[in-house]
């Protein structure tokens, strides 16, 4: 844990934070006196009749199903008018007792199961898991395995940010694009699919290095994969990125200020987006980026508001071209040898001790910490999962925006319910 | 900072509280055992201390080894590069009571989701100093909405229900037993 | 009374006649025969049609293919969905002010298939203000909404209801505007006048006639998207947000006659823009000077029908491409734009195109 995150733009005076009036200001029909959370029942200003035309709060309950959510969560709403006043937020219908399923089972079913913490992103489980564990019994990685890792690490991200697309792209009512988009990702679940033997929970890695070699082929198609997202991203810039209708809906909707990132703890690139530089890819050499000549996307407020949703969405855009340079380089850098130092057996014992590993999973900092106590089953196994500093900013975010941007804020978190509920 | 250093102001700073620094694990981070019941001062002096900084409490851990109950609290910084771990140990009076510990949201706000879930799956209940009871029930006599009928609404309250209400027992101890597994 | 006497005669009575029944009925049977006929062989199917074409254009647009099971190509696809549709039960209570919606949706609805200008001869209301009828229906299948949508009773159905209400009223006085400015050129609001001053090429059409006439018709394709709230304007009955808004209790039969009757004033409007602006139901002089001296009149009403529906279809299936591609914009931007953008160019085109008029008459 070396470089800390910096603001690349200082929080200005404005009382919220970095909220610049932008020319998309969508909050200029609200009085200059509002306050986000404040209580505004019906007063009536007797000199002014027309000017104060407030209404009776609405409360409204969405969930635990609902087209606007991105997954099973309940969403408390006071509504005055058509702007969100208050809100709570309550998850937990997602919690499997992952935690708990892993202590009373053996170390080498650690990692399927760290597979399902977050099913968008399996391999970043397995990699915060393997990582802990080889820290722990001091087991070394051979070189190929942990190129072999970050390879299917970068995929995942491209993924990943390719399905934020499809989310974010849904929730404003954008069909055309989303059918694009998941076509282009096949393409990588393809290549997952090649190595691993299955699209999503790939049950790959392993304490030491990785289950197999790459296959033939394997690299050839990797790079072809690079040029393809390349020419498309351009394709999606074209008809979404700066599509009229697309801006209107997420210029200065939905602004992260930095002390809200501060205080809730966000990390990736929702805080990337509002100009906090922290990527643990390059403040931390242990995870193997060192040797690798990339940048980390953050976001340039070209709206006039840094940290919106249209942000946010950039960010996670440039970041796939990123992961593609990164792919490349990896692929020239691929060293022949072993990927797997020594096959454990299924009944290991780990020695006693503890660590707590961290890696930059495609939502944050995914974290975990274990606890061996020298059995064949792990003490506790805790994971640090970046939604939850999302979701812990929402109460603070929405009040302020209309209903229907609802959705579109919700998917432009990158929120996912699973990892955050275990 | 460098560990020794970094040895050397903890202990400056806290002097009497710290009960002993260690490594932790093979890593370079160092682990910090206190007291529970100087929990809420050594979070002030930790987070108001210019040099140290540590404002951002990346995670909550609480483990269970035999008897003991070893809440982990990692600690780094956002301007500077300083990273710890603090750690207080405690012990219930038996295993199907809760334990109770001082809250640390009034310092790290962030922390108040993994406190609860804590709460649900561990029977440690982090409990809120006086002062902010009482500042949480003045806001909310203001509050007209939730005079009337007071369904609950908490407002700009994120809460992690990890276990159904009515649920018995504590499913992250040791000693629990699954419903209908005798 | 005569007009209407003679024209209703002259149309159901010819088929009627031509199929050998039904002689010597009154007045009124006509007309009822008249609504019928236009409702089944001319909404309904061409709702199939188009509903077919939008699935498979869209289709393509999305890099997908479409429905290719239900015959070659998908063609009954339509059918199979008809009759899938007939069958749905209501999960629900019938709750009576539901009802209350669907009779005065209904009844305004379908009273509009007897002002729905469909050729020379298929004109059942050619009066002088025959043009501002549909105008009307557009409002009342709005005020229907809004109550349907505050029968729901929950906050979705409130906030659907609310938004339908704002999104007329938005939408009203730029349509209004943009149907003046055809009645400048014309000189009155009679179907068949608004037709004749038309001819079959594209450069004798009201949209073409004058650049303020282009604009009108703009404004007023836009609006009638407002005032009906089709997608890609349909901010107000939007699905992720709240839930469908007016709809979302809405289940079985009673939901997909909600659905046909917005596919019915999508319809209405572009058919009402057709006749209007791009050229209504003309063919060519001579092909239609032919066959009236022939006295083949129900050979030329089917020509007039077919080119009408055409151009129809291409209007609706422009609008249906923008929707497909575009996201949806919010209720709040939709107002705005009718108020902020479509009502000043509406009243631009309007003086526009009088003093256009006036140039011309004066010189």
């Amino acid at each position: 844990m070396s470089e800390t995150p910096t603001t690349e733009h200082s929080t200005s005076d404005h009382p919220e934070g970095n909220r610049k009036e932008s020319r998309h200001n969508t909050e200029d029909y609200r009085p200059k006196d509002y306050q986000a959370g404040a209580d505004y029942l019906a007063e009536y200003n007797a000199e002014f009749p027309l000017m104060s035309p407030k209404t009776d709060l609405t409360r409204w309950k969405i969930g635990p199903f609902h087209a606007s959510l991105p997954a099973s969560m309940i969403l408390n709403l006071v509504l005055d008018g058509e702007v969100i006043s208050r809100c709570s937020v309550e998850t937990g219908f997602l919690h499997k007792g992952l935690e708990k399923a892993l202590e009373l089972s053996p170390w080498s079913s650690l990692v399927p199961y760290a597979d399902h913490l977050d099913p968008e992103n399996a391999v970043f489980g397995e990699l915060v898991v393997c990582t802990a564990v080889e820290e722990i019994a001091a087991l070394e990685v051979p070189l190929r395995a942990r190129v072999i890792r970050l390879i299917l690490s970068e995929l995942t991200r491209i993924s990943a940010h390719l399905s934020y697309t499809v989310r974010l792209a849904r929730s404003v009512g954008s069909d055309t694009i989303v059918h694009y988009v998941l076509r282009d990702r096949e393409r990588i679940l393809d290549l997952f699919e090649l190595l691993t033997g299955s699209r999503f929970s790939l049950n790959f890695l392993r304490f030491g290095g990785v289950k197999a070699d790459v296959t033939e082929g394997f690299i050839e198609r990797v790079l072809e994969i690079c040029e393809l997202i390349k020419i498309r991203l351009k394709e999606y810039n074209d008809i979404f990125t700066y599509n009229f209708s697309f801006t209107r809906r997420t210029y200065g909707v939905a602004v992260l200020p930095v002390d809200m990132i501060q205080k809730c703890g966000i990390t990736g690139p929702n805080a990337r987006a509002s100009g906090i530089i922290l990527d643990l890819r390059k403040s931390s050499p242990a995870l193997g980026y060192d040797r690798i000549d990339f940048q980390v996307p953050i976001g340039r407020g070209e709206s006039g508001a840094l940290g919106d949703i249209h942000d946010r969405y950039l960010v996670r855009l440039r970041e796939i071209g990123q992961s593609i340079e990164i792919l490349k380089q990896l692929t020239e850098i691929i060293p022949p040898g072993d990927f797997l130092e020594k096959k454990l057996e299924n009944d290991i014992k780990i020695p006693t001790g503890e660590a707590y590993s961290q890696v930059e999973s495609p939502r944050g900092l995914l974290g975990c910490h274990i606890v061996s106590d020298g059995s064949g089953s792990p003490n506790r196994v805790q994971f640090r999962t970046p939604t939850i500093s999302n979701l812990l900013c929402i109460p603070e975010l929405i009040p302020g925006t209309r209903i229907e941007d609802l959705p579109v804020v919700l998917a432009s978190l990158d929120l996912g319910i699973a990892e955050a509920d275990r | 900072m460098e560990k020794t250093l970094l040895s050397q102001h903890l202990n400056r700073l806290l002097k009497d509280k710290v009960l002993e620094i260690v490594p932790f694990g093979r890593s370079s981070l160092m682990t910090v055992w206190i007291e529970a019941k100087s929990l809420l001062e050594v979070s002030r002096i930790l987070k108001e201390d210019p040099e140290l900084c540590l404002d951002w409490l990346e995670n909550l851990s609480v483990a269970q080894l035999d008897q003991m109950f070893a809440v982990s609290y990692f600690l780094r910084s956002y301007r500077k590069q300083n990273s710890l771990v603090l750690r207080l140990s405690a012990v219930p009076q038996n295993m199907k009571s809760k334990i109770k510990i001082d809250s640390i949201a009034s310092f790290w706000p962030m922390g108040r989701p993994m406190e609860l879930e804590a709460e649900d799956l561990f029977g440690v209940h982090f409990e809120k100093t006086k002062a902010e009871k009482l500042e949480k029930s003045e806001k909310q006599k203001d509050d007209r909405a939730s005079r009337d009928g007071g369904d609950a609404i908490r407002e700009g309250e994120f809460q992690p229900k990890l276990l159904p209400s009515g649920w018995g027992g504590y499913p992250l101890r040791k000693n629990y037993v699954f419903p209908g597994r005798q | 009374m005569n007009t209407l006497d003679a024209s209703a005669k002259l149309w159901t009575s010819e088929w009627c006649r031509a199929l050998g029944f039904l002689d010597g009925v009154p007045t009124w049977f006509y007309f009822f025969l008249a609504l019928v006929f236009t409702y089944c062989f001319v909404v309904i199917p061409s709702g199939s049609v188009l509903s077919y074409l939008d699935r498979k254009l869209s289709a393509d647009l999305q890099a997908r293919v479409g429905p290719n099971q239900a015959g070659p190509a998908g063609i009954l696809q339509p059918i199979a969905d008809f009759l899938k549709l007939l069958q749905k039960q209501s999960t629900e209570k019938s709750n009576w002010r539901e009802d209350v919606w669907l009779s005065i949706h209904t009844m305004a609805l379908y009273s509009t298939l007897a002002v729905m200008p469909l050729g020379t001869f298929a004109l059942m209301l050619d009066t002088e203000m025959s043009a501002f009828l549909p105008f009307w229906s557009a409002l009342v299948l709005a005020l229907g909404t809004m109550l349907l949508g505050f029968s729901q009773g929950t906050v979705p159905g409130w906030f659907g209801g609310m938004r339908i209400a704002a999104q007329t009223m938005a939408g009203s006085f730029p349509a209004l505007m943009g149907l003046l400015c055809t009645g400048v050129r014309t000189g009155s609001f009679q179907w068949s006048q608004l037709a004749t001053i038309q001819g079959f090429s594209p450069l004798s059409w009201t949209v073409f006639s004058n650049p303020f006439q282009t604009i009108a018709c703009l404004v007023f394709v836009t609006s009638g998207l407002v005032l009906s709230a089709t997608p890609p304007l349909d901010g107000g009955l939007s699905m992720s947000d709240i839930h469908g808004g007016v709809a979302s209790q809405l289940h079985g039969r009673k939901y997909s006659l909600y659905r046909f009757g917005r596919f019915y004033v999508f319809f209405l409007w572009s058919v009402i823009t057709v006749v209007l602006f791009l050229g209504a139901w003309i063919l060519p002089l001579e092909v239609s000077r032919f066959l009236s001296d022939k006295g083949a009149n129900r050979i030329l009403s089917i020509l007039e029908l077919i080119l009408l529906l055409f151009k129809t279809f291409a209007v609706m299936l422009t609008v249906i491409w923008i929707a497909r591609v575009n996201p949806r914009s919010r209720v709040d931007q939709i107002t705005s734009l009718a108020w902020k953008v479509l009502s000043p160019f509406s009243l631009i085109a309007l003086v526009g195109a009088s003093l256009w008029m006036g140039w011309r008459n004066l010189g």
